[in-house]
């Protein structure tokens, strides 16, 4: 028996291990007591973290990006979550990111290898005008006075400004506003000097284009890659300008996942461009609000200065920190407020080990381990591992507790490409990693498999009349908040409950139903599908003729947008290949319809059509020496159109009426173009878009696609239904 | 525990615990049974029980007690209340091991010596970041203050009379002085006895482990004894069913 005091006696308690534990994925193993250390930041009590934002530091091969990619892969997989990543490092040309995004069936996008219209129609006019403030910010700082704010919100309201290069003509030559052309000419000079860097400087070729694409919102995983531009390059901070703007005002507005990641790799040169340091800081302090969670990997803090560096460690509770040297470890730790044993564990932690600061009090050190399977994913340095082949060491891993899923990896990488089932659609981006996805959808993570459509439907079959309608009720509700109103998710929904109702057999709402689909001008070919074969809009490929170019900003509504990446996991293949088959069949019918169409020739068509609740006659009239056809659209002043644009071969009109003052006559609209042909017998296709009474700035006008024979026919594009003379 | 300001403020607390649970008494007799014990597989699993044992007819109202000293220990960390399992039964007794009949072999020491210069992190050095499945208890038993306060007096009368070496009487006396401090501070002395099992599957494995621990022993300058043949119960101790009798001893 030993008999001590007791405040000597207390050291001997063996009550060494914490209890603290945190909700979430498991990340690794604990160094200090050997104990499993998992993290959910958003699942963790908010009062504990109120926060979720988090920050990885160490030095090259310190794994603090294999610790960041291995924990979104986690969370992708076990909670659905989506995620953002800006990737500017790695090597051979291509980010570091892009093997972990193509395993989740994410999409890699390149820059310089697309080009963003930031004038585009399918953002709406604040985003338009805050965009472009960031990208004249992001090159000339300095240009952005008062005056030349104005001048610049001046030429975007000019309505032929849907490209960069038509706001450059509308401020070079403006047209009188509330201040005369002239002041608003000089106001503008120096917004359009910056401007004039993407139009014809260094920048051109990144946001000049007519092209009016954005990336998915509905992805688990997309990585803007800027691996290929240099390090120092100007267009960094403006592609970051460009990818959070479209992360605020697009992705998060319209993403469904439960929570959302941004991760910015390699983030010290974006955060040091005070343009994007400061969308950043926003982002980061609205964070909680738009259930984002901003993951910033880099090498440390000091690369900042002293300012930024303190604010950004306040916002991030979540720190973790790998090897670093003992002086950065110093200032990263007093920044971060590392207690001192912490700090002086930093210089000599191994790769993949590291400090982690949760919240305020607890600190731990975690060696993060990785399956096979991630550490595959996650390898950055291949060619050093190939020059060290022999003395590698073997790296640390435990077994794969999911074997299925280790085959599944390894059959993506032993699949060549060519294998993959030819898909009809020319892909939004010129990327394939979505495609390729596309076909894989079936180990889908599990949340994003959208069975709701069929599921209403089963239960209408089986004669649960009133549960299939609230399930198509729920879904509908679900869709509009995620998509809007006007979306294509939105309008299945609406097919959805007619094919219900006409299963209930309440075929009056159904007929009317389908009236509303079709006034919507959304496709409806998809509803004449049988039931078994699908149930949902897939998205598939409309042939178009080579006269007809569509213009690109301006998106005709029934034209197929890429909406359902993940729809059900009914027999993908079949699918492909019907839709194949279908388009072949299109293209004869089409074939057969021009031989029909060539043996009379009558010189003129005509047809009346319903637009957005607003009646229009459309005309074109070939003329006598087959070199050209003159395209008209006649509206009526008392339909009260907001807006009537028509593009035809390459050219377009468009008028927007002002609204009337008092004894004001209303002017009806006409609007003509001139299309040159190659002889008396070629059809010509017109787009048509028109804005109703209702119509409001902000949404896109619905549009048609119709195409002219001289034969007196006038026959819808899409659909091939020949329309109503007038 | 890494960190060392709060690590002397918990140990401060349990200080504290200890010697109000000594005063809970009028004789001593109340015990404190602290134990931890790791598993290790691909990551480790930390058991850390406190049980307090009131002898039968120490106090007229022994759960007023016990739950005065659970609102008293609550404070020093989340408790959880926690059924042990039931005491593995000796299937076969060895010369330096135990079989116990879930398949397991254990070797048990009590802890006979302290480092005399003990930092504050001797036990998580001790007791973290090891590699194999090891039990460690501590049984403390708190004088209350009368009679710890007469303790100190016999013990250093008696080291200033019986001890002929100067230098070791001059040690004592220090020592006397740091424990007369202690309990001016309001301290109470504690007799505690300490307990190490090391366990393994084959006998092979057990006196490894044993081996190892005694090399861990040396370098923290811990001093095992181990416990053979007879005391074939000895790693009940290092389980919170450890405290049976009046003095502690269960073997």
């Amino acid at each position: 028996v030993i008999r001590l005091p007791s405040n000597h006696a207390a050291i001997t308690a063996p009550l060494v291990a914490s209890s603290v534990r945190f909700p979430g994925i498991p990340i690794g193993r604990s160094l200090l007591d050997g104990r499993l250390f998992s993290l959910s930041p958003v699942q963790t009590d908010s009062a504990l973290l109120p926060s979720t934002n988090s920050l990885a530091l160490g030095g090259l091969g310190s794994g603090k990006s294999t610790t960041a990619k291995t924990r979104i892969r986690r969370e992708i997989a076990d909670h659905g979550h989506q995620a953002v990543v800006i990737d500017s490092f790695g090597e051979d040309q291509t980010g570091e990111w892009a093997a972990l995004t193509r395993s989740l069936h994410g999409r890699v996008i390149e820059a310089g290898s697309f080009t963003l219209n930031p004038c585009s129609n399918l953002l709406p006019p604040e985003v338009r005008e805050q965009l472009v403030r960031s990208l004249i910010a992001s090159v000339e700082p300095g240009a952005l006075t008062p005056q030349s704010t104005h001048a610049l919100q001046h030429a975007l309201t000019h309505p032929k400004a849907t490209s960069l290069n038509a706001v450059m003509d509308a401020l070079v030559r403006p047209e009188d506003g509330r201040w005369p052309a002239a002041k608003l000419a000089r106001w503008g000079e120096g917004v359009a000097i910056a401007l004039s860097r993407y139009t014809e400087g260094s920048l051109s070729g990144l946001f000049d284009g007519r092209d009016a694409r954005l990336p998915e919102t509905d992805l688990p995983i997309l990585s803007f890659d800027f691996s290929r531009l240099d390090r120092n390059s100007p267009a960094i901070p403006s592609l970051m300008a460009a990818v959070s703007c479209w992360a605020e005002q697009v992705w998060l507005p319209q993403s469904a996942a439960v929570h959302r990641h941004l991760i910015l790799e390699e983030a010290w040169q974006i955060l040091l461009s005070p343009a994007t340091a400061e969308l950043i800081q926003r982002l980061l302090k609205n964070s909680r609000k738009a259930s984002l969670s901003l993951d910033v990997v880099m090498h440390t803090l000091s690369d900042l200065g002293t300012g930024k560096a303190q604010d950004l460690a306040k916002l991030c509770e979540i720190a973790h920190v790998g090897r670093l040297g003992p002086e950065e470890a110093a200032a990263v730790g007093t920044l971060l407020g590392l207690p001192a044993w912490a700090i002086e564990r930093i210089p000599g932690l191994d790769p993949g080990q590291a400090v982690w600061k949760v919240g305020p009090h607890y600190v731990d050190i975690v060696q993060t381990l990785l399956t096979e399977a991630e550490a595959r994913l996650t390898d950055t340095s291949t060619r050093r591992r190939r020059a060290q082949q022999l003395l590698a060491a073997a790296p640390d891993t435990i077994e794969d507790p999911a074997p299925q899923e280790k085959d599944q990896d390894d059959a993506e990488h032993d699949d060549p490409p060519a294998k993959h089932v030819p898909d009809t659609i020319e892909p939004a981006l010129p990327d394939g990693a979505g495609l390729e996805a596309e076909n894989r959808y079936r180990e889908l993570p599990p949340g994003l498999t959208d069975t709701r459509h069929r599921d209403a439907l089963q239960a209408a079959r089986e004669g649960r009349c009133s549960e299939a309608a609230d399930l198509a009720a729920l879904g509908e509700r679900q869709d509009i908040t995620a998509y809007g109103i006007n979306s294509d998710q939105a309008v299945s929904w609406l097919a959805t409950r007619a094919k219900i109702a006409e299963t209930s057999g309440s075929l009056g709402q159904a007929k009317q139903l389908r009236a509303t689909v079709a006034r919507l001008g959304k496709g409806i070919d998809w509803l004449e599908q049988p039931d078994n074969v699908r149930t949902e809009p897939e998205r598939r490929s409309d042939p178009e003729p080579a006269t007809h170019k569509a213009p690109a900003d301006i998106e005709p509504v029934n034209k197929k947008r890429r909406t359902w990446p993940y729809t059900a996991t009914i027999a993908a293949l079949t699918i492909a290949v019907a839709g194949v088959w279908q388009n072949s069949a299109d293209d004869e019918e089409k074939q057969e319809k021009s031989d029909r169409a060539a043996p009379s020739h009558k010189g003129i068509s005509a047809a009346l059509l319903n637009i957005d609740g607003v009646a229009t006659k459309v005309q074109a009239k070939w003329s006598r020496d087959g070199t050209h056809v003159i395209l008209s659209v006649k509206v009526a002043p008392e339909e009260k159109p907001r807006f009537v644009r028509i593009d035809a071969g390459g050219q377009n009109a468009q008028d927007e009426p002002s609204p009337l003052k008092e004894r004001q006559i209303a002017m009806p609209i006409h609007l003509e173009v001139k299309v040159p042909i190659k002889g008396h017998h070629q059809a010509v296709q017109m787009t048509i878009v028109v804005g109703g009474p209702q119509r409001k700035k902000s949404t896109r006008a619905p549009g048609r696609t119709i195409e002219f024979r001289p034969d007196r026919t006038v026959v819808d594009a899409k659909t091939g239904k020949s329309l109503k003379d007038y | 525990m890494q960190d060392p300001a709060q690590r002397e403020a918990w140990h401060g607390a349990f200080s504290r615990a200890l010697t109000f649970a000594g005063e809970q008494a009028r004789q001593p007799g109340v015990q404190v049974h602290v134990t931890h014990h790791a598993t290790v597989r691909d990551y480790t699993t930390h058991t850390q029980t406190v049980s307090v044992h009131v002898p039968k007819g120490l106090t007229g109202q022994p759960a007023r007690l016990l739950d005065t000293l659970k609102g008293e220990f609550a404070r020093l960390g989340a408790l959880t209340p926690l059924d042990p399992d039931p005491i593995p039964k000796v299937a076969k007794p060895g010369t330096s091991w135990v079989a116990l009949e879930d398949g397991r072999y254990a070797s048990t020491a009590r802890i006979t010596a302290w480092p005399n210069e003990a930092e504050g992190d001797l036990m998580s050095r001790l007791l973290l970041g090891q590699d194999t499945d090891r039990s460690f208890a501590v049984l403390y038993r708190p004088l209350p203050a009368v009679q710890s306060r007469r303790s100190a007096k016999w013990q250093s009368a008696a080291s200033e009379v019986f001890t002929t070496d100067k230098i070791k009487a001059e040690a004592q006396s220090l020592a006397s002085t740091a424990t007369h401090g202690a309990l001016v501070q309001g301290a109470t002395l504690v007799d505690l006895d300490a307990y190490l099992t090391v366990w393994g599957d084959s006998p092979e494995a057990v006196t490894d482990a044993r081996w190892q621990a005694s090399l861990t022993g040396d370098r923290h300058r811990i001093q095992l004894d181990w416990l053979p043949g007879q005391q074939h119960r000895a790693h009940v101790m290092t389980t919170p069913h450890g405290a049976a009798t009046q003095k502690g001893a269960i073997l």
